[in-house]
């Protein structure tokens, strides 16, 4: 006996909605991803233990004043005579100590600002004494007199 | 004359790789997604030379006011004495010696602040430390 061959079904899987579940994935990722990296200035901080001495007479000390105000070996200046200034000194010694010393009370913007030509200048050694190794030099320097 | 009618074409637009796309599309975006830990609000100081910091370093927020926020890097910054920056860095660099610290200051703190916050980082011989800012537009020489 010979059956009626029945319908022929075509067997296949419904992707017509996938692309739209992507592309409101892709909306999503899109809206929330952050590409931009944080970024800033980069310093090492010496060991506790090892903190390697910059002679005043050997390297650059650049003061900021707590008006904002900078002097470059004890002459007035502004931030951008800085690397104007180190240019012939790096030129002879390029791994020239560069001592940062602020007042308290000066804007952090400007310690910033300073930090900023000194790596535009390609000073390797940048010092920034806390507070407290200024009073303990201080000491020191009291003591020896 | 009767013309002899032509077949119909249909007319529609092949769409079976738009998935494939849509897919590669996620794809890309799931491995470049980084979702930000930090949302403090903190007005950066302006530099020309910048690095990019490394993704899940701890971050120590301080505002203009002098008010320190800190994080490890895997949440939002909490609001802390600034004296308990030794005990955090401290237990950051007990478990690993090469721990990031960014420091995100107001560029309108006083430097005080700062001295206090480095001074500790330098007692718990935390070394590596980025100084968050933003990018300073050069001036033309026009």
């Amino acid at each position: 006996m010979r059956f009626k061959s029945r319908l022929k079904i075509d067997e296949e899987f419904n992707l017509s909605s996938t692309a739209d579940i992507a592309f409101l994935l892709i909306i999503f990722f899109m809206v929330t991803t952050a590409f931009g990296t944080t970024r800033g200035l980069e310093m090492t901080l010496p060991k506790k233990q090892k903190t390697q001495e910059a002679t005043t007479t050997e390297a650059v000390l650049i003061e900021i004043h707590r008006d904002g105000s900078i002097s470059l070996d004890g002459m007035p200046s502004s931030v951008s005579d800085i690397q104007s200034y180190l240019e012939p000194k790096l030129a002879r010694n390029p791994n020239k100590f560069v001592l940062v010393k602020s007042d308290l009370s000066a804007k952090y913007k400007v310690l910033v600002s300073v930090i900023d030509e000194l790596r535009q200048a390609n000073v390797k050694n940048i010092s920034i004494p806390t507070q407290k190794e200024i009073q303990q030099w201080g000491q020191y320097a009291g003591g020896g007199s | 004359m009767r013309f002899k009618r032509r077949g119909s074409i249909k007319a529609t637009i092949p769409s079976s790789s738009m998935g494939d796309i849509a897919f590669l599309l996620i794809v890309f975006f799931i491995v470049t997604t980084t979702f930000s830990v930090d949302k403090s609000k903190v007005n950066l100081p302006q530099s020309l030379e910048r690095e990019a910091t490394v993704p899940g370093a701890a971050i120590i927020v301080i505002d203009r006011d002098g008010n320190v926020l800190l994080s490890s890097g895997d949440k939002n910054p909490e609001p802390r004495g600034i004296d308990d920056v030794t005990i955090f860095a401290l237990n950051l660099v007990a478990r690993a010696p090469q721990t990031q610290f960014t420091i995100k200051a107001s560029r309108d703190v006083e430097y005080r602040y700062v001295d206090k916050v480095l001074e500790q980082l330098r007692d718990v011989n935390a070394r590596n430390i980025s100084l968050l800012t933003v990018q300073k537009v050069r001036a033309s020489a026009g």
